[in-house]
């Protein structure tokens, strides 16, 4: 398998809630870089693959 | 709410309602907007990266975490059933409709059906989730992402 980055079950849907959770929100926006970043990181998404 | 907020508004109804994206003509005859500028708000919500767009085309083939094409990951929640267009977005669709879900994903590597989902809003599954592109160049090639 081509290297890459792994996420776990409990962090894919750890990150959906947070990506996702107000997607359907009349006033939804998309997340900024740095908001990004920081979702990343309390997810427990970190190093160079997962930097913006 | 501005036209490009109701025009995104209207797609996710579509898309959570029937599974299918709404055409440009179907969107403009439904809000009462001109279909010039329901055009506009199609092409600004892709480059927006908030929807996207089949290329050379004004299909809606994603407006993530749904998908109006079929993929190899689905996600039901309650009677209802979504495709999504990565293993990411089969969560996202349950975190979108704030609900449990049972999700079914094809293994790219082994080709198997894992199955996985959200229980008393828990999620299960005895896998992992591999990405290839780096953080930085998802929307590079989103469709090969």
């Amino acid at each position: 398998m081509a290297r890459g980055a792994l996420m776990t079950i409990p962090q894919a849907w750890d990150l959906s809630q947070r990506w996702y959770g107000n997607r359907l929100d009349p006033e939804f926006r998309r997340p900024t870089v740095e908001e990004a970043r920081a979702i990343f990181e309390i997810v427990g998404l970190t190093g160079a693959f997962w930097s913006l | 709410m501005n036209a490009l907020g109701a025009v995104r508004g209207a797609i996710y109804a579509a898309v959570v309602d029937s599974g299918r994206t709404p055409t440009v003509a179907e969107l403009a005859a439904q809000l009462g907007m001109d279909a010039d500028l329901v055009a506009d708000a199609f092409r600004a919500l892709a480059e927006a990266h908030v929807i996207v767009l089949r290329p050379g085309t004004m299909e809606i083939v994603w407006a993530p975490p749904f998908s109006a094409v079929p993929t190899p990951f689905r996600s039901t929640v309650g009677s209802m059933s979504w495709h999504a267009p990565c293993a990411w977005d089969a969560f996202g669709i349950p975190a979108a409709l704030h609900g449990d879900a049972v999700i079914e994903a094809r293994c790219a590597w082994s080709d198997e059906w894992v199955a996985c989902g959200v229980r008393a809003g828990t999620a299960y599954g005895d896998a992992v989730i591999h990405l290839l592109v780096p953080a930085a160049h998802f929307w590079d090639d989103i469709a090969h992402t």
